[in-house]
């Protein structure tokens, strides 16, 4: 990868991967560190890392590094509203905030494969080899985890 | 086949068993004929045998199996077959199959719905600190050393080491010069009175004030060249007149009292005689004027070593000395500018085939 397909990189990719920890971490300063750590890594690894696969490399690294900061510190869980930081600016209707909602109900592994699938679009294999899962591991989570959404935007409470 | 009544049970068995050929089973029918009491038996025995047809079992999954192996949706697999339509795991015929399927039961439409919402819309979120993720990288930088900047180089060092060489030479000298003058310019402070003071016969006080006057160009020219320079006892030829000048006022201020500078100067005494000698010339007796007379010829002096000082002999030439220092300092100057902008990212500078780490780990 040569220094200007990184610097395409981080045009194409840094937003993806800064909302893909951010919306999972609830924390935007930790986010911005673990996406510039993210870079970091691919920068310092930049001739063995293909272009094309710069993007699987990116989440892959930010992911872990979004668990280990998950491990060390339990902010995650301190955190109900993911209401910080103005990250959105535009009022959001009520069928999504009831989506984010269901979301943020969910544990980091299911929410990280719903991100993973709806925003990025990655198939079953490739989201196990960011995620370090077989793909019937990832078919049984994510389903599991789209049943919780459903379930969670059809209950009583949150009825559409 | 000879069958007889000692033994018919196991051609009776072989027979039900259907392990007779032809031969064998109309010989097993014939002898039943001609024995009917035997027929009975042969019946007991054929019930003994499991009739297939009487127990048909059927396999309910079977269907069920055969349908997930064709990709078939049932009312058992669609949710299986909604999810995955929902994370585009399907191919374009199963996706036709799904919308087919739940277009025929409109029950499933609503479930169907619903997992739909759950596809999280695409919501930009941007980072906008791209700037600390940009990177630079910059290939060393290499300073071509041709002949010529060699042997430039080798000519500024050859300057630097005769003007370190020719100073080294003739520092004393002009120090000897220039010591004299702090005892010039610095006479003892003295009382109003006694700086008017005109005593007959004898020589004039230089005062103070009428020397900084006259002279003030002279002594700033002085100050720029010998600023290191203090007093020095070794006085020289040119300052005698003012020593002289100075040791006649000295007699009256120190029998009054007063701690002069001028009071605290001594004269050697081989000079003893060339002092007398210039206190027989006549002297001005009008104090400005002879201020003016007698500091005008030691910085007179002083003057003319100047040009001496700013010229240096480098084989045969004259040289002068600001300019080699100019130079010098620009040459310096070009080097450290280049050196700052030539250092590549990982703080190395390539000068010709060495590398040199300009950064501290």
């Amino acid at each position: 990868m040569t220094e200007r397909e990184y610097n395409e990189c981080v045009n194409q990719y840094a937003d993806n991967v800064f909302r893909f920890i951010v919306k999972n971490l609830r924390h935007e300063e930790d986010a911005k560190d673990i996406v510039q750590t993210a870079f970091e890594k691919l920068w310092r690894n930049r001739e063995s890392v293909e272009t094309d696969k710069s993007k699987s490399y990116l989440f892959t690294v930010a992911y872990n590094q979004m668990i280990d900061h998950i491990r060390k510190s339990k902010r995650i869980s301190l955190k109900d509203e993911f209401s910080d930081s103005g990250i959105q600016h535009q009022p959001v209707p009520q069928v999504k905030k009831t989506l984010m909602e269901a979301l943020n109900r969910l544990n980091e592994t299911q929410r990280s494969l719903v991100m993973l699938k709806d925003y990025e679009g990655y198939s079953y294999e490739e989201i196990g080899k960011i995620m370090d899962l077989n793909e019937s591991q990832v078919k049984v989570y994510l389903h599991r985890a789209r049943l919780n959404l459903r379930n969670y935007l059809v209950s009583s409470e949150n009825v559409i | 086949m000879n069958i007889n009544r000692h033994n018919y049970e196991e051609y009776f068995l072989l027979y039900i068993d259907n392990e007779l050929d032809v031969t064998g089973k109309k010989a097993v029918e014939t002898f039943i004929e001609t024995n009917p009491d035997l027929a009975d038996e042969l019946d007991i025995l054929k019930q003994a045998c499991l009739q297939p047809a009487e127990d048909k079992v059927s396999f309910e999954p079977k269907k069920q199996l055969l349908e997930i192996a064709g990709a078939n949706i049932t009312s058992a697999n669609y949710e299986e077959y909604f999810l995955r339509y929902i994370d585009n795991e399907l191919s374009e015929d199963e996706k036709i199959a799904v919308e087919t399927y739940v277009l025929q039961h409109p029950v499933l439409q609503d479930e169907f719905l619903q997992l739909k919402q759950t596809i999280l819309p695409i919501e930009e979120i941007v980072f906008k600190e791209k700037q600390l993720l940009y990177r630079r990288s910059q290939p060393a930088m290499v300073i071509n050393m041709r002949w010529t900047r060699i042997a430039a180089a080798a000519v500024i060092l050859f300057i630097a080491g005769s003007i370190w060489w020719v100073r080294t030479d003739t520092t004393p000298g002009s120090q000897k010069n220039i010591a004299v003058v702090p005892s010039v310019v610095k006479p003892a402070p003295a009382s109003p009175q006694k700086q008017n003071e005109v005593i007959p016969g004898k020589p004039v006080v230089i005062q103070k004030e009428n020397f900084v006057t006259t002279s003030k160009r002279k002594m700033s020219d002085i100050a720029s060249n010998s600023k290191s320079i203090k007093h020095d006892e070794q006085f020289t030829q040119p300052v005698l007149p003012e020593v002289n000048v100075s040791r006649t006022v000295s007699d009256k201020t120190i029998s009054k009292g007063n701690n002069t500078d001028v009071a605290k100067t001594t004269i050697p005494d081989p000079t003893e005689t060339a002092i007398r000698k210039m206190i027989d010339k006549p002297v001005v007796s009008e104090p400005s004027v002879a201020s003016t007379t007698v500091n005008a010829e030691p910085l007179t002096q002083l003057d003319t070593d100047q040009p001496q000082d700013k010229n240096i002999s480098i084989g045969g030439f004259q040289v002068n000395k600001e300019k080699v220092r100019g130079l010098f300092k620009r040459a310096s100057r070009m080097f450290t500018s280049k050196l700052k902008t030539d250092e590549n990212e990982e703080g190395k500078l390539q000068v010709a085939a060495f590398e040199i780490n300009t950064k501290s780990k």
